[in-house]
């Protein structure tokens, strides 16, 4: 917490009747996506008011950002005893206890919050898809009762029920009606609508859909998977392997970033141990450009390690990622100002200089990275090539690229930018052999497939 | 139309026998002679090896023409304090399904801590023969032919130390020889043994790893070579992939080129499906057959599989069983060698999510010319309860009756055997009275074994005993198809290992319901020789040697 926040809170602690002003504060710092500060926003207005139930909810919501599902749920109840009439705690018990496979209590939580009239439509998606994943399938359909002017998340939600129950008629009914709306629909409600087709043995139907999801979301691997071996069963044998070629990459990555979630999650790990797996994770979720979890997972291992400079960096990077450059400097410049900062934050420093265009700079700060990292990892040295090329040194550029293609030969998109570079180059040919290495690692990379599709074009003109 | 359509009702409705009401087991594991006790060698220090509990088979190794068993003991593990002799133990059937324990004078001793069981006549002299996987050096007991036998494994060269755990004999080169193929766990041993504590609630509870703590490591083809010994093929053949954590293993023929393939249900990995190309090579092509993964593409935890024609279309599907929570899958064989998973609109995935999947089969247990299923269960954490809501450590065993070809319904009365909440491991599957009705036989885990005398009142069988002349002794691998009438034909094929650590009887069983008789069976031999035998009354086993037919035969049924 900045010395400034910390002022501001003690402050208003000491201010009897500020609880409502420290719950505002406390909400303004979730939706900054300060879950470690809004817990303290929230924990200072329960000092001040310690019956508050809206104070007790919003700490829930705090643990619940920090992934501290039992302590949310404690929160939640708290509030609800204080505020039986709290539908939102009731309904986020009921959740969470879901989530957690405390089915009875899950039951308890929502007998209790029913009566208490709808919930808003996100809240009972959200509600719903919990209870049943938690396979309370009669519970979850309570939640929905009998309304028939459903939302398409809602009719996606009601038609995974009746999947659950085997009943694929009825559920093709309700996904039928979630994908009718081509604005409305989502490409996880056209892949389950081609799931539940595909069960209902109309394969081409559920082709069309599953092609619809992948319209939506290049990057649905469920959609693409289930798209290919459709399409293996149907006799099309080439466009099929070329839909799963790929996917165990992917896979592999699903399987370790859940591994590291539940081992970081699990309170069973030694404190060195916990870091580790947690940057890892942090990484890993980078990578996997699946940024929002990166942050979530980050921000609440800062609530553990408030003063692990790595983890701050992280932070740093998943803003820039998410193009919050600002923050990113903010949380970068903590670090920096340590007498000895990590190599990695000059990596970053590097990464924040040449999103704003200022190559000289960022190349400088790689240096000093590089020169802090004897064995620097694939995705450094491919970066940096790219900041050697933009700054003119297409000799080191072109090495480098070549290093960071050594150094990890299944990263599709090393090859896609060595690709870009002779491109630009004008090395047509070897472009063109580099995008098609990079596309045989990941057949869904699309800068792999806009640059081939451009190289060829460009090699198929007739030269003046 | 209406008239052909109606009729096809009826012969469906009057060939079927009660429907999932009508199962009845009873175990008998005692009145039947059967003492075995499994050991697990647990001392509380959590090894991984302790938790796999062990196989089983049935095997006539006396020639009488009824099915012997032997059960596969663990062991002791450091720290284990029990005393006594830990052995395999195995029973000679009289013939009407009682057991005499024979183990002393047939002289079968593993020195390690045993996991599978595979029978076959490996040198072809006229008397099966017995491998036994190991945590440690596997063993094979060569059949001397006088109820005893001689362990040769490492003469043979199939003494592999690595963690052994399902095998499968099979002729995969076509030279009249069986070949053998051990599936491979993981890198496990007593020093690399991390503590996998959970936490619940305040507490941290010790608890046994799962498999991603740990090492892949290559399962083992051994080519026979006619001569009493065996080479490792496993890198030039193609099969020795690190990434594979195998448990089942099952060797049929998923294309119908008259190559034998192996499938491999690995544990949490993707499983593997080895086409044979020919001359010993095969193409690991799982995830272009659509076998690798579940219908979404997880990589489930892969435990026992089977093979078999459930939905009489002429080519062999496969069932895999798999973590609770996680469904067990049925891939159904779309006939252009490629698989789709089927398990949740077959009615498969569901009532398995409860439960943790072992010991698998493919097995018409009413006779009604439909194959079930029937699936071993019991979760491997022994503290599951406490970890996992809604888990337990012992578990009920299913059977999942097969309405149509189509669609299975879970038998929720099958009679008290499968009403017994066990921890199990193994299923083999035999005709042990003789009866024309097939048994069943559960390992549980540091427990006694559960026989389970089928009393359902099914339909008619047909049993096919085969005797091959250039191909192996046993027929393994032989692929044969019943003409059931009104243009539907079943196949099947003799396997030699499958389910969990297991092998059933080397006898083929067709149940055929009300029929009276079948008009023809195809038989294709292992190495490509053909015959057509029939016609063949219902009720009726018949020895059938390659070449020559059907050269005895005998009434088979309930006395």
């Amino acid at each position: 917490m900045s010395a400034v926040r910390f002022f501001f809170l003690a402050a208003l602690v000491l201010q009897p009747g500020r609880a409502s002003e420290l719950e505002e504060l406390g909400w303004e710092e979730l939706r900054s996506g300060r879950a470690g500060e809004a817990l303290s926003a929230f924990e200072a207005a329960i000092a001040v008011e310690p019956l508050r139930g809206s104070s007790h909810y919003g700490r829930g919501m705090a643990f619940a950002a920090l992934v501290d599902y039992g302590s949310a749920v404690d929160a939640f109840e708290r509030a609800a005893a204080l505020d039986p009439a709290h539908g939102p705690a009731l309904r986020k018990a009921a959740a969470l206890y879901a989530q957690l496979g405390h089915r009875e209590s899950a039951r308890d939580a929502l007998r209790r919050a029913l009566p208490l009239g709808p919930a808003p439509a996100a809240e009972r998606v959200a509600l719903g898809r919990a209870l049943r994943k938690a396979g309370l399938l009669e519970e979850a359909r309570a939640v929905f009762g009998t309304e028939l002017e459903a939302t398409a998340e809602e009719r996606l939600e009601l038609g995974l029920l009746e999947m659950e129950s085997e009943n694929y008629a009825a559920a093709a009914s309700h996904l039928e009606a979630a994908v009718r709306d081509p604005e409305k629909a989502s490409a996880e409600a056209e892949y389950e609508y081609g799931r539940c087709l595909e069960f209902l043995e109309r394969p081409r139907d559920a082709e069309v859909h599953y092609r619809l999801s992948l319209e939506r979301e290049p990057n649905f691997h469920k959609a693409r998977f289930r798209l290919g071996n459709l399409l293996l069963s149907l006799g099309e044998r080439e466009e099929g392997i070329e839909k799963l070629r790929g996917y165990e990459r992917y896979r592999k990555w699903d399987r370790r970033v859940g591994l590291l979630l539940a081992m970081v999650s699990s309170g069973t790990l030694a404190e060195a141990e916990k870091l580790g797996k947690t940057l890892e994770l942090a990484d890993l979720l980078l990578q996997g450009g699946a940024l929002e979890d990166a942050e979530r997972v980050v921000t609440t291992g800062l609530a553990a390690f408030p003063q692990e400079p790595l983890l701050r960096v992280a932070l740093a990077k998943t803003l820039l990622l998410r193009k919050q450059h600002d923050r990113a400097w903010e949380e970068l410049g903590q670090v920096l100002s340590l007498p000895s900062p990590p190599g990695e934050a000059f990596w970053l420093q590097g990464l924040l200089f040449l999103a704003r265009g200022e190559t000289g700079q960022a190349l400088e700060a790689y240096r000093k990275a590089h020169s802090g990292t004897r064995d620097p990892p694939a995705q450094f040295l491919k970066e940096m090539a790219a900041i050697e090329a933009l700054a003119g040194d297409f000799e080191s550029a072109e090495r480098d690229f070549e290093r960071a293609i050594a150094k990890d030969p299944a990263q599709a998109t090393a090859r896609a930018d060595l690709a870009l570079f002779l491109e630009s180059r004008g090395r047509l040919e070897e472009a063109a052999a580099q995008y098609r290495e990079a596309l045989e690692i990941d057949p869904g990379l699309e800068a792999a497939i806009r640059g081939l599709a451009e190289v060829l074009e460009k090699t198929s003109k007739p030269r003046k | 139309m209406r008239g052909k359509v109606a009729a096809t009702l009826l012969f469906i409705v009057t060939t079927r026998s009660g429907g999932p009401g009508a199962f009845r087991f009873t175990e008998v594991t005692k009145e039947s002679g059967i003492e075995f006790v499994h050991v697990t060698g647990a001392s509380g220090r959590k090894y991984m090896v302790e938790t796999m509990g062990s196989g089983a088979a049935f095997f006539d190794y006396d020639a009488d023409g009824d099915p012997d068993l032997y059960l596969v003991q663990g062991g002791a593990l450091p720290g284990y304090s029990g005393t006594g002799p830990l052995e395999g133990a195995l029973y000679r059937n009289d013939g009407s399904g009682r057991f005499l324990d024979v183990t002393a004078s047939a002289g079968i001793e593993l020195q390690s801590y045993g996991m599978g069981a595979a029978a076959a006549d490996y040198d072809n002299d006229g008397d099966v023969d017995l491998f036994v996987s190991a945590f440690g050096a596997d063993g094979l007991f060569r059949n001397n032919g006088d109820g005893s036998f001689t362990e040769v494994a490492e003469r043979a060269g199939v003494s592999s130390p690595l963690w052994g755990a399902s095998a499968a004999w099979t002729d995969l080169d076509g030279d009249g020889n069986v070949d053998l193929y051990v599936t491979h766990y993981v890198d496990f041993d007593f020093e690399n043994n991390p503590d996998c504590s959970q936490r619940k609630g305040g507490d941290l509870l010790r608890s046994y790893c799962l498999p991603d703590a740990f090492s892949g490591v290559p399962d083992i083809l051994y080519r026979n070579g006619g001569d009493g010994t065996f080479a490792d093929v496993s890198r030039e053949a193609g099969v020795a992939l690190p990434e594979g954590k195998g448990l089942g293993v099952v060797a049929f023929d998923y294309d119908g080129d008259g190559r034998t393939d192996v499938y491999v249900a690995n544990d949490t990995t993707p499983n593997f499906l080895f086409r044979n190309e020919g001359a010993m090579r095969f193409s690991e092509i799982a995830i272009e057959a659509g076998a690798a993964y579940d219908g979404d593409g997880n990589a489930l935890a892969g435990m026992g599989v089977d093979a078999g024609d459930y939905d009489r279309d002429s080519d062999l599907d496969l069932f895999v069983t798999n973590f609770q929570s996680e469904p067990n899958t049925l891939y159904r064989n779309g006939g252009r060698g490629v698989f789709t998973d089927a398990s949740f609109p077959a009615g498969v995935g569901r009532p398995s999510l409860s439960r943790l999947g072992f010991g698998a089969s493919f097995v018409d247990l009413d006779n009604d010319s439909f194959l079930d299923l029937a699936v071993a269960n019991g979760h491997v954490l022994d503290n599951a309860a406490l970890l996992v809501e809604d888990a337990s450590y012992a578990q009920m065993n299913q059977l999942l009756w097969n309405r149509d070809g189509v669609r299975f319904d879970e038998v929720t009365d099958a009679g008290p055997g499968f009403a017994l909440v066990k921890v199990s491991r193994g299923l083999a599957v035999a005709d042990v009275e003789g009866d024309g009705d097939l048994d069943l036989l559960f390992t549980n885990s540091g427990d006694r074994p559960d026989l389970l005398r089928n009393e359902t009142e099914g339909g008619g069988m047909l049993r096919l005993l085969l005797v091959g002349r250039r191909a192996n002794r046993d027929g393994v691998g032989a692929r044969l198809s019943v003409d059931l009438g009104e243009g539907k034909t079943m196949a099947t094929e003799l396997r030699a290992g499958s389910s969990y650590l297991s092998q059933s009887e080397l006898v083929v069983h067709f149940g055929l319901g009300a029929r009276e008789s079948v008009p023809r069976v195809h038989v294709l031999w292992p190495g490509s020789s053909e015959e057509e035998i029939g016609p063949l009354p219902s009720n009726v086993t018949a020895v059938v040697v390659e070449g020559e037919g059907v050269i005895a035969s005998w009434k088979t049924g309930k006395r």
